[in-house]
């Protein structure tokens, strides 16, 4: 509806421009005929008195009511001269008129015939008053348009800072959960406005998000489950595999011949080989995570501030500012550590969180803090480690994956990630290292 | 304990080009200390002239402060700034930029007018540094396109000291003369050090640098390590060992 009523007001306005131009356009000079008539009658009626220059004042006077109505509607007297068949100036009513017939002609004057007793005897030029004022109707007609031009201006504007509002603002918005979401980090909603037009465009984009987020946590699902299955299947192997090796060596200790005891020790050396094997094999599964890359590079700490309130997405924290100077991090990676911390404590405490930020010696450290009431000690050493969760977890989903990652991550950007209670809950340190100090 | 002229924290200068910001300075916390003889020195494009210009408030940092004496000059406007650069510092470089529709000694004093007045004061000062750099009276009175690269560069420096500069910044100033008059330039500049007089010298020279009493080296933006020489002996063989061994250590 609103877009009708715009599409209409620009219409009406410039249907108001074309009017200005069509109206400044048409109006042309125009005399009042009657009253052109009337002086030419009162010329003929005092032509002698004109010709014998015998008493003009009566004669002016006379002429004093035969008035014009101008462009603006305003009356004002009529400027002539009068002159006589050989071109001679018998009367004006004022200086720089056309005086000859030519000027009057290339003035577009009004030039009529005085007649006496039938016969032509002079000339009444009217001065045509029209090309004077046109400078000023030229003036009024371009304020005009100016103006139209002005609203059309702010209408115009206006309606590009709703374009901006509704096309670009949501684009934007997207552009940075697209990076999250390519970045691995599926636990940021994407906050939306369903009046927006793109409103139900963006909410499947966030479907996107919670389905891959779905399919992401079975996924770590399955794999712990394989991690079980490799843990308790290379437990189970390595059972058997000592017993032989222990039997293997009583039977070498036993041996009574030299190819006997050999046979016996290559059992044991295979023995020990197999254990390898199952031991790479279990450990073979933690290192998937290295395909995670990190590339941390130069950046300035204000950047940290927009991380931190990108992260804080129900806004529970108050963002310090960060005191300035160039830090060694990788921009999304650190994002994602923040991402997780805030998310933790979104999920599990749920409270204020209080952020201060210092720096000090070669460390820039970001600490955050909520009044959760923290975990209990015993805990916290080992919250850190792959698919460990803490006994709060319930039925909060998650993957115990977030810390470990976040972990790697600080590690890999030479930084650290530090737990510990505070006084009103856990305080989470992330420190990052200075440039330049390496 | 020697006084402390200047000191910077975290002093960081980025330059954005194409969009990109490229870090030149970063988070460099330095002391200078008064009366020393500091050179500067680095690969190309280490950072060495944009830490010389911000130190010298020519160039403003993107990130940190500097502190001359008591004055925080990262915070100053550029008027402030020239202001400072007029009263404090004293410059060098490797082109030496002297009018050349003035005789030497009028280049001299026009410097000189900007910060005193009195002009006998000057004078006699200007005859006093001219003497010390060993130019005599006769090369005063010529024009700036009429005396040797190495006379020029000497007249740079009686111009750098004619206000008394709490600090000399020097810029490659033997980068444009040979090796003899580069010599000269260098003995000058040995010789008002000894006088006490501070300064900064940015080369990438080892002949030069081995004036120095203390040698920093940067790298990436970042001072990488510093070597302390003591006071300069001329014919110390082991103290250009002990630099040649600093760089080699630095990967020079």
């Amino acid at each position: 509806m609103k877009k009708r009523r715009f599409v209409f007001a620009i219409l009406l306005i410039f249907l108001l421009e074309a009017a200005v131009v069509f109206m400044e356009g048409r109006e042309e000079a125009s005399q009042d005929a009657v009253a052109v008539n009337k002086i030419v009658k009162i010329v003929e009626n005092n032509w002698e008195s004109l010709k014998g220059h015998s008493d003009s004042s009566g004669f002016v006077s006379d002429f004093d009511y035969v008035l014009n109505r101008n462009h603006n509607g305003d009356l004002e007297p009529f400027d002539y001269v009068v002159i006589d068949d050989k071109g001679k100036v018998l009367f004006k009513t004022r200086d720089r008129l056309s005086e000859t017939i030519s000027q009057a002609v290339s003035h577009r004057d009004t030039i009529l015939d005085v007649e006496q007793s039938g016969a032509a005897v002079g000339k009444v030029m009217i001065y045509n008053s029209w090309e004077e004022n046109l400078v000023t109707r030229k003036r009024r007609a371009i304020l005009c348009l100016l103006l139209l031009l002005l609203i059309q201006a702010v209408c115009l504007a206006g309606y590009a800072a709703c374009l901006y509002g509704t096309l670009v603002k949501p684009f934007r918005k997207l552009e940075g959960f697209a990076e999250r979401i390519a970045g691995g980090n599926l636990d940021i909603p994407l906050e939306m406005d369903r009046q927006n037009l793109f409103g139900a465009f963006t909410e499947s984009f966030d479907i996107m998000r919670t389905e891959l987020k779905k399919a992401r946590l079975a996924e770590a699902e399955a794999n712990a489950e394989k991690k079980e299955l490799v843990a308790k299947l290379s437990h189970d192997i390595k059972t058997p595999v000592a017993s032989i090796k222990a039997a293997s060596e009583v039977g070498f200790a036993l041996a009574e011949s030299e190819r006997m005891r050999e046979n016996y020790t290559q059992i044991i050396q295979k023995a020990d080989q197999i254990n390898s094997l199952v031991t790479n094999l279990f450990t073979a599964t933690l290192e998937e995570l290295q395909e995670l890359t990190v590339m941390p590079g130069d950046m300035e700490s204000s950047e940290i501030k927009m991380l931190l309130e990108n992260a804080d997405y129900l806004h529970q924290a108050e963002i310090p500012d960060i005191p300035p100077c160039l830090v060694w991090a990788d921009r999304l990676r650190l994002q994602q550590v923040f991402d997780n911390i805030f998310a933790n404590s979104y999920k599990y405490a749920d409270t204020a969180i209080q952020v201060q930020a210092e720096k000090s010696g070669g460390w820039l450290t970001v600490e955050l803090e909520d009044a959760g009431g923290g975990m209990p000690k015993e805990e916290i050493f080992f919250i850190k480690e792959k698919f460990r969760r803490g006994s709060n977890a319930g039925a909060v989903d998650g993957a115990g994956l977030g810390l470990f990652i976040s972990d790697y991550f600080m590690e890999a950007m030479k930084g650290t990630l530090t737990l510990e209670n505070g006084e009103q809950g856990l305080k989470v340190r992330v420190s990052v290292p200075l440039s330049g100090g390496m | 304990m020697k006084k402390v002229i200047y000191k910077t924290e975290n002093l960081s200068k980025s330059f954005s080009s194409g969009g990109r910001l490229q870090h030149v300075l970063k988070n460099i916390d330095l002391e200078l200390y008064q009366g020393d003889f500091t050179v500067i020195m680095g690969a190309s494009g280490a950072g060495k002239s944009t830490l010389l210009y911000a130190l010298s408030g020519m160039d403003v940092p993107s990130l940190g402060t500097i502190t001359f004496g008591k004055q925080v000059i990262s915070d100053l406007s550029q008027d402030g700034l020239s202001v400072f650069r007029r009263e404090h510092c004293g410059f060098v470089f490797q082109q030496i930029y002297l009018i050349d529709s003035m005789s030497v000694l009028d280049n001299v004093l026009c410097a000189g007018l900007l910060v005193c007045r009195d002009k006998k004061a000057l004078l006699r000062r200007a005859r006093e540094l001219f003497q010390a750099v060993g130019v005599n009276e006769e090369t005063q009175r010529k024009f700036p396109t009429q005396i040797s690269g190495g006379e020029a560069q000497r007249v740079g420096i009686v111009r750098a000291l004619i206000n008394a500069p709490d600090i000399l910044f020097a810029d490659e100033p033997t980068g444009a003369l040979n090796s003899q008059t580069g010599l000269d330039v260098l003995n000058t500049l040995t010789k008002f050090n000894e006088q006490g007089q501070s300064v900064v010298m940015v080369t990438h020279d080892m002949r030069s640098a081995c004036r120095g009493n203390r040698i920093l080296y940067l790298k990436d933006g970042a001072i990488l390590g510093e070597c302390s020489l003591g006071r300069y002996v001329h014919g110390d063989e082991k103290r250009h060992e002990k630099l040649s061994a600093f760089l080699t250590e630095m990967g020079w």
